[in-house]
């Protein structure tokens, strides 16, 4: 499945999540990890919507900094969200691969 | 908004100033810097305009209760099935050239645009600035300074 097709099924906002997985992150630095993750391009007005939203939610914070960029970082509770995430789609991918006898 | 003066196009300050003033507060300075970089990789100026615009939309409706949401997306709905009666059904009186004339076109454009403009009257009168009050703390910092 090319990474195209990956980015339909995938979450924006989980995206966004798993590029902040490997440790805080600016605004330009995460459009570049999505679409190395998953081959999405996405552009500000998207990625600071998510931000937005998952910042209200308390999955993610800003961290201060000095520079212009400010980084933002998975918060706890984004963090155990991730987590519970990607245990969910572990079971979905076994459960997948049992179904097709694929060893 | 105390940022510097920047070289973005102007298609891109206008797709910025679409925002609700909170957004700006919050995100303006970041976004700046983020399309200044997207440019300088080649990203298409239209493209990035489009993105913006489009998440303009998006962030305005999403502050909206999820009622008055429905009720906009009904509106709409009912709106363009008129449109679409209008132009399919509604019979057009006959051309003196034997086929059928040009649609009523006064009355499908008050039918098409009417819809628009309250829904755009509506996104920007909708005021949300009480949302995201905080900005980043180095932001404070910076103008404390």
């Amino acid at each position: 499945m090319s990474k195209r097709a990956i980015s339909g099924f995938v979450s924006r906002r989980l995206l966004v999540l798993t590029a902040l997985a490997g440790g805080p992150s600016h605004g330009y630095a995460l459009i570049n990890e999505i679409e190395h993750l998953s081959g999405t391009r996405i552009g500000p007005g998207t990625l600071y919507g998510l931000l937005a939203d998952l910042e209200q939610s308390g999955l993610i914070e800003e961290v201060p900094s000095e520079s212009r960029r400010c980084p933002f970082q998975l918060t706890a509770s984004g963090r155990a969200f991730l987590i519970e995430k990607l245990n969910e789609a572990d079971r979905l991918v076994a459960i997948g691969r049992q179904r097709l006898a694929i060893p | 908004m105390a940022s510097e003066p920047r070289q973005l196009g102007r298609m891109l300050q206008v797709a910025l100033r679409v925002y609700p003033k909170w957004w700006r507060d919050r995100f303006e300075e970041y976004a700046n810097e983020d399309l200044e970089s997207l440019l300088a990789d080649g990203r298409m100026p239209l493209a990035l305009a489009a993105n913006l615009a489009f998440g303009a939309v998006s962030v305005r409706l999403s502050r909206w209760s999820t009622d008055l949401r429905r009720s906009i997306v009904g509106l709409a709905v009912l709106m363009l099935t008129l449109v679409a009666f209008q132009t399919v059904h509604v019979a057009t009186p006959s051309s003196p050239y034997g086929g059928a004339a040009a649609p009523q076109n006064s009355q499908f454009a008050v039918v098409a645009v009417c819809p628009m403009g309250a829904g755009t009257t509506l996104m920007i009168s909708h005021r949300t600035a009480d949302h995201f009050p905080a900005i980043c703390p180095s932001r404070n910092n910076r103008r404390s300074s």
